[in-house]
């Protein structure tokens, strides 16, 4: 408590203007990593001994960078506080063969462990053999822990109802054209939209908290991202107790950016290694 | 940086039980009320005493002498945000404790730093010992600030009422008879009633908040010639709530409203007996609750304890080349709660404590029946064979019950007056104190850990250079070993540290006139801690200058002044040399260069106060304004970070602060 009023004087107040938007994607970027076990793509978490691929998203402000990059696997140290460390030797390592468009995507094997770590980097224009390389251009050091057996599912973002000011808005055919294409949605320079997601129940998975002091399900956390323009807020949440699975947010056009094609990216989460995500497009009209 | 405060809140405030446990102890003073006090040589060789008049009337404390102990020596100074308990000698401020007539202090200031939870006018005496405290005190490895309540006025009726920006007061002091009185307070914060006016409109949709409020009735009996009857009642409510119109949304971790509860109760009997031989006693009984509740978006916590503090001190005189001071004093505490959210830190040098809350996994624990037990006795004797000469050893034996572990904690005090205006002294003695009980919780720490050690060494001399000059110079080291510390995996937190602290002292009082009020401090001190990597390393809180110099003159007229100056290293910081995307969470992870290797900048801060009374007998009006840092110094208290940590900025403290009060007696 006596922290809290410091808190709402000292940090709150002057803490409204970040030194960065998050949701802004203004340089090369991972989104997210999402885990596809081999004959279940729908499962987060492997048992020992399957196969895994773990794909990444890495988005730029062009549509299609060159990206290069290397993976490692070992098994994690289950650690309270701070950056989780391997606690066995790496079992796994994977790089791209030359920088390319095509997304990462880091495929092992399961070991018998409670969790498996997995670290990486990820550079513009250069081809990586080590996580120790130094990339000169832009470039992303990554982490991913996933858990090793349970049930705990994918939510998924394929099913998911998007619409943009009341209007469907639907996935593009071709994401990395650099151009306006003929399907996407026309909007006028300066406009604000809002932007509408409504998520499956079943996206959420239930938690078992014998103490009974977590919520049923897990949370559903929805970050949201351009390419151009701004969203007023980088996060959505849907909790564990919440019956609501819409959420709204609202998009600014850029004023100055006629004729140009802006790219949107939603990441849903269930903090616990599960993770889906789908992009849109729109035009900026003259 | 609301990262790092929040969590700091919701982390850090599992700290406040450590606060609110110790033990009952009472000071030296066994003549309650008498019109002529005879201050004892004290029994600790770094004790330093001012009068709560004095601290009073310290600029920038707003008249609350328990916050004038900053200008002491030994005193670091701590940043609000992180609950203002004293940071003494490079000690955690878990480790140190203040107490009131020997109560150990749930609460000390009002959401960390408005104001103290007891009003100085019904103070005598506050009493520092930065290390080297004698055995009637226990269970702490850092130091000890003694508030001693005055006993209510026996002359006639006393009234006194407040108002000013930050709160009102009322205090009625009365006898009741020959043979009783009694004094009943009661203080509010107005912060709420001009709150909404501060908050951004947009912010929050409802802000019930904040509210503090402390009140204190103390009643004085005299049941025989020698026996007197004490009964006090206090207590302190401190509660927030913030609710959000549009959520906070940039930490996943963090979202949804704040509000918290901090309440504590307490009723305290005590029986001092004082007759004409050698033998005198006091009794202490004190009783209370305590209540704890966070709520931050989805995490929370709930603590509900109830206390009980007893204390038997018995003295006995042995002639005039001895005394000798025995008694037991017990702490019991037994506590429901529960507590979802990320497993809690260490009780310092935690460089993760600006992450995420995201990137920590919850835990879920109900514990409706954790009780601590901690009997505790000692014995001292006082030894005389010069009169120039005190020689104090001293042994307490304590036992955590909880913990199932015993201390033995030999100590050694001694004053020697050289000439009749130079003393010397020194100290040196074991300390041992529990950790954090919730360290000791299966389901989140450790429940073989044991307490932890300290070895205090100090020496100084006390110089009388002119009739109401006084110079003190002192010198000390520390020796922390079996330290708790956070591991990264179970058992989350082990005995594996030790720490480090060594450092000088300069004090310097001038008293020219009863109307004129100096005091100069200095201190110089190095704090390290070592955890099982085997480096030493700055403590979190090392300061190795603080500097400070307190003036106060009554002008005549009804008027008076007064002004502070500090100056503080900055405290030392961890460098973010870099981050890492944590795909699970959406969250970056920063990394880290050498822990506590760099320092914010210098601590500086100007504070005056002008105050004009008026006499109108049997009235006095008193109106005041205090300008708490008076030129605006931008203090760095902290640094906030991008997102992606590429980006960094340091956080100002409170800026430009006046407080216009009014202030009438009876």
């Amino acid at each position: 408590m006596r922290k809290l009023i410091v808190f709402a004087a000292l940090g709150l107040f002057g803490c409204d203007d970040p030194l960065a938007y998050p949701q802004d994607i203004d340089r090369l970027r991972v989104l997210g990593a999402r885990t596809r076990v081999a004959g279940d793509a729908s499962r987060a978490s492997p048992a020992p001994g399957e196969a895994v691929s773990l794909e990444w998203l890495v988005v730029d402000p062009e549509p299609s960078p060159a990206l290069g990059w290397f993976f490692a696997a070992c098994p994690s140290q289950g650690r309270s506080r701070g950056a989780p460390e391997c606690s066995g030797p790496v079992f796994a390592e994977q790089s791209s063969p030359a920088p390319s468009a095509a997304l990462p995507q880091f495929d092992f094997t399961a070991v018998d462990a409670e969790r498996i770590l997995v670290r990486g980097l990820v550079c513009r224009d250069a081809a990586v053999t080590s996580l120790s390389d130094a990339c000169a251009g832009e470039h992303e050091r990554v982490l991913f822990e996933l858990r090793v057996g349970g049930d705990n599912a994918n939510p998924t973002l394929a099913d998911a109802q998007l619409t943009l000011d009341g209007q469907p808005w639907p996935a593009p055919a071709d994401l990395a054209e650099p151009g306006c294409a003929a399907e996407d949605l026309p909007v006028a320079g300066d406009a604000k939209l809002s932007v509408q997601l409504v998520l499956a129940a079943s996206d959420r998975d239930p938690i078992q908290d014998p103490k009974g002091l977590a919520p049923p399900f897990e949370p559903l956390f929805v970050s949201q991202f351009s390419t151009l323009g701004h969203f007023a807020r980088p996060l959505s949440v849907i909790e564990g107790a919440s019956e609501q699975f819409d959420l709204s947010m609202s998009w600014r056009a850029p004023a100055d950016a006629a004729g140009q094609r802006a790219r949107f990216y939603f990441v849903v989460r269930d903090g616990r290694g599960g993770v889906d995500w789908s992009a849109r497009t729109l035009c900026l009209a003259p | 940086m609301r990262r790092r405060l929040i969590a700091s809140i919701w982390l850090a405030a599992l700290l406040w039980p450590a606060v609110s446990r110790g033990q009952e102890e009472e000071g030296d003073d066994l003549e309650f009320g008498a019109t002529v006090e005879v201050e004892a040589p004290p029994t600790e060789p770094v004790r330093r005493s001012v009068p709560a008049e004095d601290l009073r009337q310290v600029a920038g404390a707003r008249g609350d002498a328990l916050r004038a102990v900053e200008i002491l020596p030994g005193v670091a100074r701590s940043t609000s945000y992180e609950g203002g308990a004293p940071v003494l000698r490079g000690a955690g401020q878990h480790e140190s404790v203040v107490f009131l007539d020997g109560a150990p202090v749930p609460l000390l200031y009002h959401f960390g730093s408005a104001t103290s939870f007891f009003p100085s006018r019904l103070l005598e005496r506050v009493e520092l010992s930065p290390s080297n405290f004698s055995v009637r005190y226990g269970r702490l490895v850092g130091g000890i600030i003694e508030a001693r309540t005055k006993p209510p006025a026996t002359d006639r009726l006393h009234a006194l009422l407040e108002l000013s920006l930050i709160d009102s007061a009322a205090l009625v002091e009365t006898p009741l008879g020959r043979d009783a009185s009694m004094a009943v307070g009661v203080r509010r914060s107005n912060l709420d009633f001009f709150f909404s006016q501060l908050v951004p409109a947009d912010a929050y949709s409802v802000v019930a908040a904040p509210v503090y409020y402390d009140y204190q009735a103390i009643g004085t009996l005299r049941v025989a010639r020698d026996h007197r009857l004490r009964l006090m009642a206090y207590g302190s409510r401190d509660s927030l709530k913030l609710l959000f119109s549009k959520p906070v949304l940039d930490d996943p971790g963090l979202r949804g409203d704040i509000e918290g509860v901090l309440a504590f109760h307490r009723a305290n009997v005590m029986l001092e007996s004082t007759p004409a031989g050698p033998w005198s006693q006091r009794v202490s009984l004190t009783a209370g609750t305590l209540t704890r509740q966070q709520v931050v978006g989805p995490l929370r916590q709930k603590l509900e304890s109830v206390q009980l503090l007893g204390r038997v001190e018995e003295k006995l005189t042995l002639g005039s080349a001895a005394d000798l001071v025995f008694g037991i004093d017990t702490d019991v505490e037994l506590a429901d709660g529960t507590y979802h959210g990320p497993r809690p830190p260490g009780p310092e040098g935690d460089t993760n404590m600006g992450e995420s809350l995201a990137l920590s996994e919850n835990i879920s624990i109900h514990d409706d029946g954790f009780e601590i037990v901690q009997p505790g006795a000692f014995v001292e004797l006082t030894l005389r064979p010069d009169r120039r000469v005190s020689l104090i050893p001293g042994l307490r034996l304590d036992w955590y019950g909880h913990l199932r572990h015993g201390s033995v904690d030999p100590r050694l005090a001694t004053r020697v007056a050289v000439t009749d205006s130079t003393t010397l002294k020194g100290g040196v003695g074991l300390f041992t104190q529990p950790p954090v009980w919730y360290y000791a919780v299966p389901e989140l720490g450790n429940p073989d850990i044991d307490p932890y050690h300290a070895l205090h060494t100090s020496v100084g001399v006390e110089q009388k250079l002119a009739a109401g000059v006084t110079l003190g110079v002192e010198g000390y080291y520390k020796y922390i070993y079996d330290d708790v510390v956070a591991a990264p995996g179970s058992p989350y937190f082990v005995n594996a540290g030790s720490g480090r602290i060594f450092g000088s002292e300069l004090s310097l009082e001038l008293r020219p006139s009863p109307s004129t009020f100096v005091y100069a401090a200095y201190s110089l001190s190095r704090s390290e801690r070592r955890g099982p990597t085997g480096q030493w390393r700055l403590f979190d809180h090392d300061q190795t200058h603080v500097a400070s110099a307190t003036a106060s003159q009554r002008l005549g007229a009804g008027w008076s002044v007064g002004g502070r100056f500090r100056y503080v290293s900055g405290d030392p910081t961890t460098p973010v040399t870099g981050a890492v995307y944590d795909a699970r969470v959406g969250e970056y992870r920063p990394s880290y260069g050498a822990q506590n290797s760099q320092r914010r900048p210098a601590f500086h801060q100007l504070d005056v106060r002008v105050e004009k009374e008026w006499k109108i007998s049997p009235l006095s009006l008193a109106v005041y304004l205090e300008l708490l840092n008076a030129y605006n110094a931008k203090n760095q208290e902290g640094t906030r970070y991008s997102y992606d940590y590429s980006k960094s900025e340091g956080v100002s403290g409170l800026p430009l602060l006046p407080n216009l009060g009014i202030r009438g007696e009876l």
